[in-house]
């Protein structure tokens, strides 16, 4: 059995980011609804959500649920000003 | 929505018993109906009829784990957290629905001196080929193989937990076991993360 030549390069890269300790989609789902906030209203992110800042690099599918989330909150802010 | 709350209203009011349970869950509906047509271009294409769907299946999930709101947001952007990833998972298993786990694995890993996209690549790149292939026939489950392919091909992990019948949580914990052996592997065969990069002509993550 061997790799595709293009999913080697796409592996590589994943390899590159992987660290021991990292969040699962689970944790980084009870994680990211403060990191949401953050976000939404331009405040500058603490240190500690590195390890969830690392998951949105390794997982394009949180990265992608984020998006959604912080476009609601921002739309939801605007709703009761 | 009509009435703001604070964290702990929406926590009193939600739950079934409470005089104000009807008003408070039809306001977090229309809230969730809202955002979600609002973020998730799909959802807006699909009409009212999925958001609505789709913020009922929120609801359920978020009742169900009222008592995991750790109070450090907003009780709606929890909600609105756990609904994006409701909404996401199931348009990502409905894309997916009609493709087999068997379809990716004839597309994806194929023997080596078959592959005619190896033809033309570096020396260096067929030899570190030749690593991750020998690692991952020889030091990966089988199970994970298939978590491995899968990703790669772009199946969603909603759709692949489905197939499996496993949660995230535990496909995450294959593919992460997986990624840190690769690693390892590589390392020791003397594959530094500049060496990698070098070969791959990838820029190294900060």
């Amino acid at each position: 059995m061997s790799l595709k030549h293009r999913h080697a390069s796409t592996l590589a890269q994943v390899l590159l980011l992987t660290k021991p300790e990292e969040l699962t989609c689970d944790q980084w789902l009870e994680e990211v609804p403060e990191y949401v906030e953050l976000h939404a209203t331009g405040q500058e992110i603490p240190k500690r959500f590195s390890l969830l800042e690392h998951h949105l690099a390794i997982c394009p599918e949180c990265a992608e649920e984020l998006k959604a989330m912080v476009t609601a909150v921002m739309a939801l802010d605007d709703s009761v000003r | 929505v009509t009435t703001i709350r604070s964290n702990e209203e929406w926590l009193e009011q939600l739950r079934p018993d409470h005089p104000l349970s009807s008003a408070a869950y039809a306001d977090l509906l229309a809230l969730l109906v809202a955002s979600l047509q609002k973020s998730i271009p799909a959802v807006a294409a699909g009409g009212g009829a999925l958001a609505e769907d789709m913020a009922q299946e929120s609801i359920i999930k978020i009742s169900q784990s009222l008592d995991q709101f750790r109070g450090e947001s907003r009780f709606t952007t929890w909600a609105i957290s756990i609904a994006m990833r409701v909404t996401y998972s199931e348009l990502r298993k409905a894309r997916y629905r009609d493709v087999s786990l068997e379809s990716l694995q004839d597309g994806g890993f194929e023997a080596s001196s078959r592959n005619e996209e190896e033809a033309g690549i570096s020396e260096d790149r067929r030899q570190i080929l030749a690593v991750l292939n020998e690692v991952i026939a020889e030091e990966l489950t089988e199970r994970q193989r298939t978590v491995l392919q899968s990703e790669l091909e772009g199946m969603p992990q909603a759709a692949l937990c489905e197939k499996l019948g496993i949660n995230r949580n535990a496909l995450y914990k294959l593919g992460h076991d997986s990624r840190k052996k690769l690693q390892q592997r590589l390392r020791l065969r003397g594959y530094t993360d500049e060496k990698i990069c070098e070969i791959f002509g990838i820029i190294r993550p900060s």
